[in-house]
């Protein structure tokens, strides 16, 4: 191989997308770290300065963080496990089909395509205690007595994570449904000669190809529901126990306008949210070989 | 076909409908919520199909405002945002995926950080530098920040996909006697299509659902993206759900149009292409 | 190699033309420096009233041009719009609508200016919005609308039953008891934590006799935590005692508005807008509305929380003259009159209240005259976003059954004496 040739190529592949990052981001990002060391609230302009860590001592002792905290956790790993077993049964599902491809597709797509805060307003209304298509539909079939108060106390969260996995799941769908297509038929062709019956062909063929992009969608789900916001903010805005931590993370940037402490938050939820994510990287091997040599 | 075979080929179809019908049961309610009367909408018990149907809704979502330039902003701020980040993108996970890139790691983790980096943070920042550029109301306010938000997922599962890829492909063209460059070029994105599709969509639909930036570095009716414009219908305390219905149907159109056009692309693939 | 599919390619290449035509046709607008520029943020008219009255102020006033920028009327999106703007110094926006509660708030930033010295006339204006735009004694804003708390009630379920408007709390709940339909709720308002949840649990609190006010807390420390308890204690009767129904702490005003038109509920808490609905086609009450003002506790007095929204100088703008004039000109009788008629947005002006004009399109609003004259504002704070969070979590928290009332009490009064202090 052309050693130079190959590291002039690499620059020339690299260099814009990082270029391009470096510019546009590191303004933003280093602004939040610096101004998490300060007091530094927007409205305040007098009591602005420097104050260590106070922030982030603020910030252990907070009550309302922790938890947030928890909340958010309990959100990510129900959301996320369901959006992967829901997502791969789907995206087997719609592997084989030839016709109806593209309505099926078209439909999976869908839900993902509407705005979150359209999509969630819209499941407020079908969720509603009173005028709720669902309990509409189980008050006429005599399943229940009373109206359920869906986003009340106690169901709050579970209606939250519905509302989330119906419209991610299709994310996960697609991505593991690329990983399916990318897998030679002759693999299972093999396997079928092999007398291997369709449990096992799961298991050991389709399943470890797939281990890649399982890894990609647990990984960028995983990330994105701990940062989740929209769902919830529409549907219950943090009350019954759901409130997460971008929520907490939006009211005290935007609403209380205090930058210092909100971007003590932002760098803290980060760095939970980085270490979480080398965690899964760590557990799934992602890091592959180049191929070629 | 055996009497087994048929009774599990039934049972996936049902299951497939099954899951068609879950995805599309708030469009469903959007399309009934849409075609009805203000009042019908918060009827006791509801109604499962409008009675009676009326277009009022749609008629005032073309009329009263300048949504249809909402639509194409939303169009366009999310295919500039998917052609850039795949420009950007799409080299930088091939020399991850298939060359010898010292720091791998680390360049990973640096998209990786972006990625996490929490967006609330980042809006007053970005705000006040698109200021300063005069960019506020132009298309680049949106395209930058959407970009820098999308570059990860799209460098990380397109890394993900040309790894899987054969090696044999690059030494058949530099045979050839092309140069890695052309290699990539003429032999590894024609094949990557289903990868790259895939990325395209979730860029794009990223993009076109977008609210708080659209809503910050936007201020003119004409420069409004669609999720902020469905935002502008509501009122005080009244939320004109027929309205917010039918703009939102509406708006769904050019994206449904992409998708259903692009889907196979997006899901199917060249599978022959993986086989050479 | 392969050749792209037809479709395909042919699909991206129409793309990449439509793209290339966006980025190549500019939007640049001739500008003329000769006029004057005024751009006035705030929330969408669905009324088109607004609209229309700045086209005629710019036609009667040549070498200025005043345009509307229009916002999503949800309060809290406009408020992190304008807190972006504002902290980024943006000069390009003169003038900001502001919702009642973030007068402290902007004054203290030094992001508003005060009017000048005899701008408005305090008396032209009702009691309550004078006291929503004042800030440690100065003024900062002109009130725009306004909007209060009212009590409705079915005209015709009272007449049957033979009672008369409730003014206690007891009356209330006797009068639940007697006429609330089958299956249907008795006395709904809104309890989701959000921030009607404060304006519905002030006047509980108010009706009891009890204040969230900085001197109140200060002074009497142990006497607030009681009332607030007392207070949390009795709305969660309501709800025990099915007077009011579980899900109300999910409802927000059109949850708790479409329950009484649709005939569910003999008694609703909500804002003026509900009565077009009520009386509006469809209404399934329709001439049977009655308003009044909130009940209160046995021996004390009802007040209403106010809402709306005034009007506010940008501390950046760079006409301050012309802003000033215009402010002018959308805070007047005329225009206040338009509004009222046209949008039903309730005029800050007590004169208005008086007009032939507005009378005859709104005869309603003699009744409201009636309450705005017993309203009080929310607390004044420049820390008031946290200040309604504290009071919103705890209170809603409470009555879930979270936390005990006492927990509820002890921490607002806690928290907000803290704040008040900063």
């Amino acid at each position: 191989m052309h050693e130079p040739r190959q590291k002039r190529l690499i620059m020339w592949l690299l260099a814009p997308s990082l270029v391009f990052v470096a510019v546009m981001g590191a303004f933003p990002v280093l602004s939040q770290f610096v101004l998490s060391f300060t007091e530094f609230n927007m409205k305040f302009a007098d009591e602005r300065g420097f104050v260590g860590l106070s922030n982030y001592m603020r910030l252990a002792g907070d009550s309302i963080f922790r938890q947030d905290l928890w909340q958010t956790f309990l959100f990510t790993v129900v959301s996320v496990g369901l959006e992967l077993v829901l997502g791969l049964a789907v995206a087997m599902l719609l592997n084989r089909v030839r016709r109806g491809r593209t309505a099926l597709n078209t439909a999976i797509i869908l839900p993902w395509a509407l705005p979150t805060v359209v999509a969630a307003t819209m499941w407020s209304l079908i969720f509603n205690d009173r005028v709720g298509l669902v309990n509409s539909i189980l008050g006429q079939l005599g399943a229940i007595q009373s109206p359920i108060v869906w986003l009340g106390p106690g169901l709050a969260m579970i209606t939250c994570i519905l509302a989330d996995v119906w419209k991610t799941t299709p994310f996960v769908a697609i991505i593991l449904l690329a990983g399916l297509k990318s897998v030679p038929d002759q693999y299972y062709e093999a396997a079928e000669l092999d007398g291997a019956g369709r449990w096992q062909v799961f298991r050991y063929v389709t399943l470890p190809l797939l281990k890649p992009f399982i890894a990609v969608a647990l990984l960028f789900r995983t990330m994105d529901a701990f940062r989740v916001f929209d769902v919830i903010w529409v549907l219950t805005g943090g009350a019954s126990r759901t409130e997460t931590l971008s929520i907490y993370i939006y009211k005290v940037l935007f609403r209380y306008s205090d930058m210092g402490y909100g971007s003590a938050m932002t760098v803290a939820l980060f760095a939970i949210v980085f270490l979480l994510s080398l965690v899964l990287i760590r557990f799934m091997r992602i890091s592959q070989e180049p191929v070629s040599e | 076909m055996s009497l087994n075979s048929r009774a599990r080929t039934t049972g996936l179809w049902i299951l497939r409908v099954g899951v068609a019908v879950v995805c599309l049961l708030p469009f469903y309610w959007l399309a009934n919520v849409s075609l009805s009367t203000p009042s019908a909408v918060y009827k006791i018990p509801v109604d499962y199909f409008p009675d009676p149907a009326v277009t009022d809704n749609f008629r005032s979502v073309f009329e009263t405002r300048q949504f249809p330039q909402n639509i194409w902003n939303s169009f366009v701020v999310a295919s500039l945002t998917t052609l850039l980040t795949l420009g950007l993108g799409a080299p930088a996970a091939y020399a991850l995926a298939r060359l010898r890139v010292r720091h791998k790691e680390f360049v990973m983790a640096v998209f990786l950080g972006i990625a996490i980096f929490p967006a609330i943070g980042m809006v007053g920042p970005l705000y006040v530098a698109m200021a300063r550029l005069g960019l506020i109301n132009s298309y680049p306010a949106l395209v930058l920040p959407y970009t820098l938000t999308s570059l990860p997922l799209a460098v990380w599962i397109l890394t993900h996909y040309f790894g899987t890829l054969p090696g044999s492909l690059e030494d058949a063209a530099l045979v050839d006697g092309c140069s890695p460059g052309e290699a990539f070029l003429r032999i590894i994105l024609p094949v990557s299509t289903p990868g790259l599709f895939t990325a395209a969509a979730l860029i794009f639909i990223f993009a076109w659902n977008e609210f708080l930036f659209a809503l910050i570095m936007t201020s003119t009716p004409a420069s409004r993206t669609v999720p902020v414009a469905l935002a502008l219908f509501a009122g005080l305390h009244e939320l004109p759900w027929g309205t917010i219905a039918a703009a939102t149907l509406v708006s769904i159109v050019p994206v449904l149009i992409l998708v259903a056009v692009f889907q196979r692309q997006i899901v199917e693939g060249l599978t022959a292409g993986t086989q050479k | 190699m392969k050749r792209p599919r037809t479709a395909t390619g042919l699909g991206t290449a129409l793309m990449l033309g439509s793209l290339t035509l966006a980025l190549v046709t500019t939007s640049g607008c001739s500008q003329d420096d000769s006029i004057t520029r005024i751009v006035f943020a705030a929330g969408q008219d669905p009324s088109g009233a607004t609209a229309t009255l700045i086209e005629e102020y710019n036609a009667s006033h040549p070498g200025v041009e005043v345009s509307f920028q229009v916002m999503p009327a949800n309060t809290d999106t406009q408020h992190d719009a304008y807190v972006t703007y504002l902290s980024a110094r943006e000069t390009s926006i003169d003038i900001y609508s502001m919702d009642v509660i973030w007068t402290a708030e902007f004054a203290r930033a030094g992001w508003i200016v005060p009017l000048p010295e005899g701008f408005i006339d305090p008396d032209a204006f009702l009691p309550g919005p004078m006291e929503s735009v004042t800030w440690r004694g100065t003024r900062y804003a002109v009130p725009w609308f306004t909007d209060a708390g009212l009590l409705y009630y079915r005209t015709d379920l009272l007449a049957e039953a033979g009672l008369a408007v409730p003014e206690t709390w007891d009356e209330l709940t006797a009068a639940c008891e007697a006429v609330t339909p089958e299956g249907g709720a008795g006395f709904v308002w809104q309890g989701a934590r959000y921030e009607g949840l404060i304006c519905n649990f002030l006047e509980f609190l108010w009706g009891r006799g009890g204040s969230l006010d900085a001197e109140h807390l200060a002074s009497s420390p142990e006497a607030a935590t009681a009332e607030i308890r007392e207070t949390i204690v009795f709305i969660r009767s309501l709800i025990e005692t099915d007077v009011s129904p579980a899900s109300v702490l999910t409802y927000k005003e059109e949850d708790s508005r479409r329950i009484f038109t649709e005939g569910q509920a003999p008694f609703l808490r909500n804002w003026p807008y509900v009565w077009s609905f009520a009386e509006g086609e469809g209404s399934k009450i329709e001439g049977f509305t009655g308003i009044a003002p909130l009940p209160h506790a046995e021996g004390e007095t009802s007040y209403s929380t106010i809402g709306g929204w005034n009007i506010a100088l940008s501390a950046y703008s760079e006409h301050p003259d012309e802003a000033l004039e215009f402010i002018e000109f959308i805070t007047g009788e005329r225009a206040l009159k338009q509004r009222a008629i046209e949008g039903g947005y309730l005029p800050t002006r007590i004169a208005t209240y008086a007009d032939d004009d507005v009378l005859a399109a709104n005869p309603h609003y003699a009744n409201f005259f009636e309450v705005f004259r017993h309203t009080k504002s929310r607390p004044r704070s420049p820390h008031y976003p946290q200040l309604s969070d504290v009071v919103q979590d705890n209170v809603h928290r409470a009555l879930s059954g979270e936390i005990d009332p006492e927990t509820a009490a002890r921490a607002i009064v806690t928290d907000l004496t803290e704040l008040y202090a900063r």
